[in-house]
């Protein structure tokens, strides 16, 4: 123990030493405070077209007021959907779809 | 005139299938730059990243189409396989025409109904009614596919 002491007391460097080690932990600490912050914090803005899982873009069409005066969130997803997959067939070449349009150029109601 | 009209892009398809072979090697590398460039714009302008609206110059007018997305999806279907300028601008035609039919009689069906907003429903209902037979079926299934992700999202 008194050896210990002697230690300490001979060695004039060591409190300064153990104080830097000291601030070195607060900054880090605090790093991780603002980074978690940071992390946690508002979310940043998500593209609707990824959040469907969609190509094709969700778009603001329908909200320009010439076809209904209010417009549902699911609406233009679904429309996007639809359009991509119709997309899709067509740039696919497969005539099949095209030819049963022009078969049904008047789809009856009661289909 | 509906069936004849449609028979000759039908007609057409095949000639223009040789030349959009041969421009196959040109075009992906003339548009893919386009489509990489347009996208940053879209998304640096629009935090959503909604991303087609990519506006140029003031004086200019920002011409709004579909092509990159139908040379996206193009791309998840034949990933191998361009297309040339005159068959994107059908495609595009194609798009915008079937959007219109849609857009019209979900307006008429909400109209009917006495209800001023247009929902995924009325897009349903629509759906079914404007394209026929598996056609609707698996458009209404993607619908609803991308309905249910983006909602959990």
């Amino acid at each position: 123990m008194e050896a210990v002491g002697d230690g300490v007391r001979n060695r004039s460097k060591s409190p300064r030493f153990h104080l830097r080690v000291s601030q070195r932990w607060t900054l880090a600490l605090a790093a991780k405070k603002v980074v978690g912050r940071k992390l946690g914090g508002p979310k940043k803005p998500v593209p609707r077209s990824v959040k469907a899982g969609l190509q094709f873009l969700v778009s603001r069409y329908l909200e320009n007021g010439r076809h209904a005066q209010r417009v549902g969130t699911g609406t233009p997803v679904y429309l996007a959907a639809v359009l991509g997959y119709l997309a899709a067939e067509a740039g696919g070449f497969n005539y099949l779809p095209l030819l049963d349009l022009a078969n049904n150029y008047l789809p009856p109601l009661s289909q | 005139m509906a069936p004849k009209a449609e028979k000759k892009p039908a007609a057409k398809k095949p000639a223009e299938e040789e030349p959009a072979a041969e421009k196959a090697e040109k075009a992906p590398a003339g548009k893919k730059p386009k489509a990489e460039k347009r996208l940053p714009a879209g998304k640096g302008e629009k935090g959503s990243g909604e991303g087609k609206k990519a506006g140029r110059k003031k004086g200019k007018k920002s011409v709004e189409t579909y092509k990159i997305y139908i040379f996206k999806v193009l791309k998840q279907v034949h990933p191998d396989i361009g297309i040339s300028s005159k068959a994107m601008s059908i495609m595009n035609s194609f798009i915008n025409d079937i959007f219109e039919k849609l857009a019209g009689e979900s307006a008429k069906l909400a109209r009917y109904n006495k209800k001023p907003t247009i929902t995924s429903r009325e897009i349903q209902t629509s759906v079914r009614l404007v394209l026929p037979g598996e056609l609707a079926k698996h458009a209404v299934s993607e619908g609803t596919k991308a309905v249910t992700k983006f909602t959990s999202a």
